[in-house]
């Protein structure tokens, strides 16, 4: 997600993220989610492309400490949803056989 | 208590080494025609007068002077509570008798196999592994001759599913004979993961069937403890699915005991939400009999430690509009919201009162205890006056 | 877990126990959100476990001690699976069939607005008309009899026709009408057919409440408050709205019933501060239930996203003291509901559909709920109607008067709007633990954002959903006569 022109007057908190460790779909999601505070843009590193570097502009308003809390946040996020994806594949074949389960033998599958 | 059976008793000329399973009757002067369906009650005289009955009972003592009619049977007096229409099994080898059916009696058990393929903890009847085919044999002939009134009869064991063809042609008979009584079958549901099982059940489309299968624990492995057997809950499970999907009723029945109680409303709630469907729950006290004697330690638990769990329970399946009871359990035990669930569920003849209840205002509503209790029952019994 | 001390040829639990060959268990499907600091897990079907994080850990690296409590309460919640043979698979097919089974019934609520013409100006009503010209707002017999027509054609067994307005009751010869037609249809059709008229109650006659008993119909009116505040709502010639409506819920509780009467409250600014007079409106005017609903939809489409954010907090502060209020009464023995708990109650601890619209994935719009205009229009929703009135038409389907059902019901426009805005794959619902109990508003969203999916960290709707999930959930696992009365309000 190509991040916006800057505003000025916002602040702005830096991350990298090593893709060796992260998915880039848990990155993704990470920003979506928090993208209601902090508008991110997202470059991959051009010294190195395992590594990403995320840009988050954050209301001009927020202490160092609130800053500090928003990384937090976006580190969990990012964890969060890695393992979000690691369950989803995990549980593919499983979740498969309960929606057959589910609609086989019923009309909305025959119609 | 009654006894419903006498091992040994004495007999006089038997002309057959078969037994004799027949309907009592009172009525010396039955036409002659069908006196041989029939077990005649000898009065007090010695004299027996009329001829060509099946057999003839008497209670007490025996009498030398008894004039030399064949088939004469002098039971214990424990046996004197039989009566006209009880349907009864005699033992021309020992002079035995064992009630099949009695025609006053509210519930009637015909056990159809002692054999099992679980072993629960608590089991009442602990399984033999004998060739009792005998029983369903003797089922066969007694089943056309019960009083076509009884309201109810229950088949157990065991594990009636173990009987095979055998069990669906009994409950076949059943409906043919008993068209207006309900029938109540007792099993643990496992072959029924079988679906062809469960069709053959529902094809002889008897008018009131209901199995009443035991469930113990939402979590299959407790469960699969409680009865001993390795994979059972799954089976069950999948055999409720499968007689649900024939259209046929499914009880559930949980035994409350040490190893049962904490997750009580825990499986409260996966009935809730996992088999919505079945026709009635049976909560049910703990019978101090068979198995249970030998792991008293492991089930034991006074019915007091665990009503906020029965409680919860109730009220959750209740809410969810699943017919629910609470069975085997003194009143004075339950909580309050609790005694328009409470029903009395103790067959009479193995239902008792204990000395506490001296007096209690509420002991026709109250079932009572189970004669067994006396080994073990509450420290907290109170009389209600 | 202790050893229990059993005879010899008995086996302990853990002879019991399987295990899977390389991992303790696998992993059935689920989601997860972070609740305060416990982690709040939901499956497929909304059966959820609120665990403290340490353990959320454990679960997720697959560490978790088979006998611990918390290893028992997701075996058999089906989060989790430790045997090939395991039924729980079976289990979660069968209800994830029961949640799905409202699709397969399609369209129940079919809503006629048979009239625009009004005594009322609300504030927050875009669509009513004052004008004394009937034909020119009511809605004519020939638009009514494809309405019914249209209804007809639906699979649901159980069909709710709504009349609404405008106020309604000013074309009452059309409603006769159509209970009538429509009655005489199903005596072919014989689906569960029922009736609903949305009224302000001000021209309420013994004809209409003799027509009304004869053919059971329902009435539900709306009720903003005590006097005050509902004439400050709901404005007419005379100022005397209170009067009329309480006067005539109170006439018709003693002619059709108690059960037959309802009301609706919509929620303003005026509303904000007096939530407790508003419960305590309803419940002396004999009712036991309250719908305290969102900030009523007219101008959200103009603010700014600052402005939505302050309006969501501030209903939210409004929503828990009420909710508190109502509670605190059922904890008095006064048995009260708030319609809103107990709709998402259901969804969290039964495996019912309870059939809100608005709650629901796909979107009810359209497939559980339609609107006919009285010009013969037809929409998705209330919503997309007044959206039509104040020039956006996006979810317009059709015309009774031009299209036929499939056209209608088949469209793009409806296919599209549902497909798109799923919440089983859109972003952030995707991935949140409380999908299972919500649901997609393609026509709010649309309104506010320009975007039917709506971008979920900056909805409105996401924000007040999920606060009072989180508020709910945290309430049950409060104290357990709390859980008690929420348990009692669900709809089984």
């Amino acid at each position: 997600m190509e991040g916006s022109k800057n505003p000025h007057k916002r602040k702005v908190a830096s991350v990298d993220v090593d893709l060796r460790v992260f998915n880039m779909d848990a990155v993704k999601s990470a920003c979506y989610r928090l993208a209601d505070v902090g508008q991110a843009s997202i470059k991959v590193n051009p010294n190195d492309d395992k590594y990403l570097l995320i840009a988050f502009s954050l209301p001009s308003s927020y202490s160092d400490a609130e800053v500090e809390c928003f990384l937090d946040e976006f580190n969990t996020e990012l964890i969060d949803y890695d393992l979000r994806i690691k369950i989803r594949e995990e549980t593919a074949v499983s979740r498969n056989l309960i929606l057959a389960y589910a609609f086989a033998d019923t009309k909305l599958s025959e119609e | 208590m009654i006894n419903l059976t006498a091992k040994k008793g004495q007999v006089k000329n038997p002309s057959t080494s078969e037994p004799i399973i027949g309907r009592i009757s009172k009525n010396a002067n039955l036409p002659a025609s069908i006196r041989d369906k029939y077990i005649l009650i000898l009065d007090d005289s010695s004299k027996i007068e009329s001829n060509g009955f099946l057999a003839y009972i008497r209670f007490g003592e025996e009498i030398a002077s008894i004039s030399s009619s064949r088939d004469v049977f002098t039971l214990p007096e424990t046996m004197s509570y039989l009566q006209e229409g009880d349907v009864i099994k005699l033992n021309p080898s020992t002079g035995g008798v064992r009630a099949i059916h009695r025609k006053s009696a509210h519930h009637n058990a015909l056990l159809v196999t002692e054999q099992c393929n679980s072993f629960c903890l608590m089991c009442s009847q602990p399984p033999r592994k004998i060739n009792d085919s005998y029983l369903v044999n003797e089922l066969e002939r007694a089943i056309p001759l019960i009083d076509t009134n009884a309201t109810e009869i229950c088949l157990s064991g065991g594990e009636p599913t173990l009987l095979g063809d055998s069990l669906f042609s009994l409950i076949n008979k059943i409906k043919l004979y008993l068209p207006q009584t309900s029938l109540h079958v007792l099993t643990n549901g496992r072959k029924f993961k079988n679906l062809e099982l469960a069709k053959r059940l529902q094809d002889i489309n008897h008018p009131d069937l209901m199995l009443g299968i035991p469930l113990y624990s939402d979590v299959s492995d407790i469960h699969d403890f409680v009865v001993q057997a390795k994979g059972a809950f799954d089976e069950t499970i999948r055999g409720i699915l499968n007689l649900k999907s024939q259209g046929l009723r499914v009880e559930l029945r949980v035994v409350i005991h040490k190893q049962t109680y904490k997750r009580l409303p825990n499986l409260a709630e996966f009935i809730c939400r996992n088999l919505t469907f079945v026709d009635h729950v049976a909560l049910m006290g703990l019978e101090i009999t068979g198995f249970t004697k030998v792991n008293l330690d492991a089930l034991w638990v006074d019915p007091c430690e665990y009503q906020s769990e029965l409680t919860e329970a109730t009220h959750l399946l209740d809410k969810f509009r699943i017919h629910t009871s609470v069975y085997n359990h003194q009143l004075c035990l339950l909580d309050e919201s609790l005694h328009k669930f409470s029903v009395k569920s103790i067959s009479d003849w193995k239902n008792e009162y204990m000395p506490e209840c001296a007096g209690c205002t509420k002991m026709n509503e109250c079932g009572g205890f189970f004669s067994s209790a006396i080994i073990k029952y509450s420290n907290n019994i109170k009389p209600y006056f | 877990m202790e050893a229990a001390n059993l005879a010899k040829k008995f086996n302990n639990q853990e002879y019991y126990q399987e295990k899977l060959q390389d991992k303790l268990y696998q992993f059935l499907p689920f989601r997860f959100s972070r609740l305060n600091d416990k982690v709040f897990l939901s499956n497929e079907v909304g059966e959820y476990c609120l665990i403290e994080n340490s353990e959320f850990k454990k679960f997720a690296s697959h560490e978790l001690n088979v006998n611990s409590n918390i290893y028992h309460n997701l075996k058999a919640k089906h989060f989790l699976f430790d045997d090939i043979e395991s039924v729980s698979l079976d289990l979660l097919g069968i209800k994830l069939r029961t949640k799905f089974q409202h699709i397969h019934n399609f369209t129940s609520l079919h809503m006629f607005v048979v009239s625009l013409r009004c005594d009322y100006s609300c504030k927050y009503c875009q669509v009513s008309r004052q004008s004394e010209d009937k034909s020119q707002f009511d809605m004519k017999e020939s638009t009514a009899l494809k309405g019914i027509d249209f209804v007809f054609e639906s699979p649901s067994q159980s069909i709710k026709i709504e009349f609404q307005g405008g106020e309604s009751l000013l074309n009452f010869s059309l409603i006769k009408f159509i209970v009538i037609e429509a009655k005489k249809r199903n005596e072919k059709e014989n689906r569960d057919l029922e009736f609903v008229i949305a009224t302000n109650l001000s021209f309420l006659s013994d004809e209409i409440i003799e027509f009304c008993s004869e053919h059971g119909i329902y009435i539900s009116t709306s009720l903003d408050g005590p006097e005050h505040l509902h004439n400050k709502n709901r404005a007419r010639p005379g100022r005397n709205g209170y009067e009329l409506t309480t006067n005539a819920i109170a006439r018709i509780r003693d002619t059709l019933g108690p059960d037959k009467i309802s009301a609706l409250m919509t929620t303003t600014e005026a509303s904000l501060n007096s939530v407790k007079e508003i419960i305590d409106e309803y419940m002396s005017q004999g009712f036991n239930s309250i719908f305290l609903r969102p900030l009523s939809a007219y101008g959200f489409a103009v603010k700014t996203r600052e402005a939505q954010k302050y309006d969501t907090s501030m209903w939210l502060e409004f929503y828990k003291e009420g909710l508190d209020y109502i509670i605190e009464l059922n904890k008095k023995g006064i048995f009260f509901r708030e319609t809103y708990a107990s709709i998402i109650l259901t969804k969290i601890l039964t495996p019912y559909n309870p059939g809100y619209v608005d709650l629901q994935s796909p979107a009810g719009a359209g497939s559980s709920a339609v609107i006919f205009n009285y010009d013969g229009k037809v929409y998705v929703s209330d919503e997309a109607r007044m959206l039509a009135e104040m020039g956006v038409d996006k979810f317009l389907l059709g015309n009774l008067d031009e299209n036929t059902y499939a056209e209608i019901m088949g469209s793009d426009v409806l296919l599209d709007c549902l497909a798109e805005t799923i919440t089983e794959s859109v972003p952030m619902c995707r991935d949140c633990a409380y999908q299972p109990y919500c649901g997609a508003d393609p026509v709010r969203h649309f309104a506010a954002e320009g975007d039917w999916v709506g971008h979920k960290a900056k909805s409105g709707f996401c924000n007040k959903n999920m606060s009072i999930f989180e508020h709910l959930i945290g309430l049950l696992e409060s104290d357990s006569e709390t859980k008690r009365i929420l348990t009692s309000w669900i709809r089984t």
